[in-house]
């Protein structure tokens, strides 16, 4: 008796199939997951680089998102901003025209009063407007832990420091103006001149000219921090915009990465599990019959 | 030739025909055995004797057949192969088994592993800088970075678990081990007695290779025939068992790792295949591996933190240089959450020359009274037309807490202006402790303190939150703890994913060869039950014989001569 190469034994007959069928049961589970995650991706060494990618794509999405958190809180601040700032520039036209009147001489004492009267409640307006506080900080008061920039005189009680946001990757942007850049120094500060101003109506008239130029000054000042707020503004929303299309960018990429291809997995299963049923009866077929089986 | 000798031909015709019916019907009773071989008769034909006797005749035809042994179908260097290769697939399972283990203590790509952590504790650091004033916003960022440490430590304990884990399997593996050694001893040696006295040794010899193959997988031993059909079984060219003589090894942990040394003189034993070779390359290797880059990616992150929360510095540009009309500068400093002592700097001009030595010396005196000689160390540089840039860098262990001395930011915010420092005014605090991934935690003035969170600088005013806005961009960092945590995690990717495909292509290796092996030795129920029909034939004929000459001896005997 001779041992050939070709001697198949009963038990590598099932020891194969098995092996075989776990091969096969194996690929099923695993489609069978994708199927039911819907992710191409559960675990690192599914795929290195892409596990990878996709981190940094999960954390540049969350990172966006804290982004658009943080520019809506700049549009707030500079928004505000702008709205005081509109306002009182229009107050501080008024607040011209009103001495452009009591420069007329023709004005009696009382005349003179009323209007300074009206000076002094458009000063206390600004003040308020001054006082303009978003999500509870006086945004003209810098980094003071305060409720407001000015007090009830006019006295600056900021501190001037930049407030700034992360609006984007590398983007930092600067959402306060400070009360002593936007209403001059303390001393010879906005309220300042409207006190004298309102002063000068009361009791004497000939300084209104010299202080009417001044208010020009300190109104130009006011105009050109207005027009810093609004390019600022500006720059917030179209960063915005850029948040949200980075946003969605992302977005693609991680599904492009991360998901599976419905339509494919779905098709894959079908064809394993057939695959798998073609093996379980195959091997049925393969390792029952015997000589036994056949002899009387 | 003798009337009768047809009979004995007879006899031996079915004693040899049934001998290897015997034969096939172990066979087939041992279809599914593990380790056992199949067995055929070798029937030769009784001939002429080799050394014919003086007067001895003989006709030239035979005297019958007879057993004259069963052959065992066994390739023992096919054995001394499947050894190497079970013992390389055993080692190669153990290392897959690994690297799938640990790769699901990092949960990763997900909602809730560790990049998501550190993502959420960054985004919180936004959230302080938005609102520095707002105590919940502290909270937050605090609850955050206990969980990201937590979980530090938790991924790291779990690592230190499995190994442990690991050390007792070995243990469990090398006590098999030593008793499989022993068996295998004393199984060679009743082997050698029976070959010595002639007696069959098939089913020991079916025992022992079996014994062998699972000890050269638990152990990645190699196999090698000896004299009287023993099989020695070798570590690395040192002998755990030679022929009827077994040693044994013993599991050393004493060193923080895992050693294999020999009993008989406590060497240590190369094992480098096998369950035990892979596990130990898991104990001593893959394991701690992991843990060490879980370290690096926790002390980054402390690193990280603590140097743009923790330092003490400030600066004086060009014309704030001349301080002599401040008169004294004063801040206090304490070390290691002691008592603060105040630090006094008399004001002066260093805005010349020599300004720099001059603050340097006249605050490191100052610091060196406050908190002790050797404590603190103060750096103060540039100068004479340029800005002055002031440290203050406490010596290695040691911590330093600076604060505007009660009733005064003078001298702390002129000197050390950019100084983090928390809503309660201190700065130089730690926010991470710890020296690994397994003791990562807030630090203690930060735990339970939003206050301390130092959002601003010193001199930035009360509601600063530039440090913060600093922090919260640190994620992007290529040099951070995200970049050395995704890092890790590559590695980790690509290491299961060879583990597993080296370890399903030496499965495939194993399988062909144990296929080869079972074509040589395995029972084939087809070719038995062939065996049988032939031998069964065999009988019928030898008896057909046999009745054949009963009745030519009934014819002789009982009728000749009668008409």
């Amino acid at each position: 008796m001779s041992s050939s190469d070709f001697r198949i034994p009963n038990s590598m007959l099932t020891t194969n199939s098995v092996n075989a069928l776990q091969k096969s049961f194996s690929k099923l589970a695993d489609l069978q997951n994708e199927a039911s995650s819907l992710k191409r991706i559960t675990k690192p060494s599914d795929a290195p680089a892409d596990t990878v990618s996709a981190m940094q794509l999960h954390a540049g999405l969350d990172r966006n998102d804290q982004y658009t958190r943080n520019l809506s809180d700049a549009q707030g601040w500079l928004g505000n901003a702008d709205n005081a700032l509109t306002s009182t520039v229009t107050q501080l036209q008024q607040v011209n025209d009103l001495v452009v009147q009591a420069s007329n001489s023709s004005l009696d004492a009382n005349a003179r009063a009323g209007i300074a009267a009206q000076i002094d409640s458009i000063r206390s307006q600004i003040i308020g407007l001054a006082n303009t506080t978003y999500a509870g900080r006086p945004i003209f008061a810098g980094t003071a832990s305060g409720t407001v920039a000015y007090d009830a005189n006019g006295q600056y009680v900021g501190v001037s420091a930049p407030v700034d946001r992360n609006i984007a990757p590398g983007q930092r942007i600067q959402v306060n103006v400070n009360g002593d850049t936007v209403f001059g120094q303390p001393g010879s500060d906005l309220f300042t001149t409207l006190s004298q101003i309102s002063n000068a109506v009361r009791n004497d008239p000939s300084q209104l000219n010299t202080l009417q130029t001044q208010l020009g000054t300190q109104t130009t000042q006011v105009q050109g921090q207005l027009a810093l707020v609004g390019s600022q503004f500006s720059r917030v929303q179209s960063v915005q915009n850029q948040n949200t299309s980075d946003g969605l960018t992302m977005k693609q990429n991680l599904s492009s990465i991360e998901d599976a291809d419905v339509a494919e997995v779905m098709v894959n299963l079908q064809a394993q599990s057939v695959a798998y049923q073609a093996a379980l009866s195959a091997t049925a077929q393969a390792i029952t019959p015997s000589l036994t089986d056949f002899l009387k | 030739m003798s009337d009768f000798s047809g009979l004995r031909l007879a006899l031996t015709a079915l004693q040899a025909q049934q001998r290897s019916v015997d034969v096939a019907a172990q066979n087939v009773a041992n279809a599914n055995t593990p380790g056992y071989s199949r067995e055929a008769v070798n029937l030769v034909n009784i001939g002429a004797p080799a050394v014919p006797a003086r007067y001895a005749t003989f006709q030239g035809d035979g005297q019958g057949v007879k057993v004259d042994s069963v052959t065992r179908f066994r390739d023992s260097f096919m054995e001394i192969r499947a050894a190497l290769e079970h013992g390389s697939m055993a080692s190669l399972d153990q290392a897959s088994s690994t690297m799938n283990d640990i790769q699901q203590q990092f949960n990763e790509p997900s909602d809730s592993g560790i990049q998501q952590q550190l993502s959420d504790f960054w985004a919180g650091f936004d959230d302080v800088a938005n609102d520095p004033g707002d105590t919940a916003a502290r909270t937050q960022l605090l609850e955050r970075a206990d969980t990201l440490a937590a979980s530090f430590n938790s991924i790291s304990q779990s690592l230190t678990q499995q190994k442990s884990d690991t050390i007792s399997e070995l243990n469990a593996n090398v006590t098999s081990i030593n008793s499989m050694a022993q068996q295998l001893a004393q199984l060679n040696k009743a082997i050698k007695t029976n070959t010595v006295a002639g007696l069959p040794v098939n089913d020991l010899e079916d025992q022992r290779d079996l014994l062998a193959n699972q000890l050269a997988e638990a152990s990645g031993a190699t196999l090698r025939s000896d004299d009287f059909n023993q099989v020695d079984v070798m570590l690395n060219g040192t002998a755990l068992v030679q022929q009827d003589t077994a040693n044994s090894l013993n599991l050393d942990t004493s060193g923080g790792g895992a050693v294999l040394r020999w009993a008989n003189d406590n060497s240590q034993a190369s094992v480098t295949s096998g369950k035990a070779g892979g596990q130990l390359d898991a104990i001593n290797a893959t394991i701690p591996n992991y843990l060490s880059k879980l370290d690096s990616v926790a002390t980054t992150l402390r690193d990280q933190v603590n140097g743009a929360l923790g330092g003490i510095s400030g600066s004086l540009a060009v014309g704030s240089q001349d301080q002599s009309a401040a008169g004294n500068l004063n801040f206090d400093v304490s070390l290691d959450g002691g008592a603060f002592a105040t630090v006094t700097v008399p004001g002066a001009d260093w805005s010349g020359a020599g300004g720099a030595a001059a603050l340097q010396a006249s605050l490191q005196g100052a610091i060196d009274t406050a908190v002790g000689a050797g404590n603190a160390t103060a750096t103060v540089t540039g100068g004479n037309g340029s800005p002055l840039s002031v440290s203050i860098t406490p010596a290695a262990t040691h911590q330093l807490q600076v604060r505007a001395t009660t009733g005064s930011t003078t001298g702390f915010s002129t000197l050390l202006g950019s100084t983090p420092v928390g809503t309660d005014g201190v700065g130089g605090r730690q926010f991470f402790t710890g020296t690994d991934a397994a003791t990562l935690q807030v630090a203690a003035g930060v735990e339970g303190n939003p206050a301390g969170i130092a959002a601003g600088t010193a001199g930035g005013g009360p509601l600063d939150g530039s440090v913060a806005l600093d922090l919260a961009d640190m994620g992007s960092s290529q040099t951070g703890a995200d970049a050395v945590y995704r890092q890790m995690i590559v590695q980790l990717g690509v290491d299961t994913q060879t583990a597993t495909n080296r370890d399903q292509i030496q499965q495939s290796a194993t399988q062909s060869l144990d296929n080869a092996r079972s074509q040589e030795s395995g029972v084939s129920i087809d070719e038995e039950m062939t065996n049988l029909i032939q031998f069964q034939h065999g009988y019928d004929a030898a008896a057909r014989l046999m009745t054949t000459i009963d009745t030519m001896l009934d014819t002789l005997i009982n009728h000749t001569g009668l008409v």
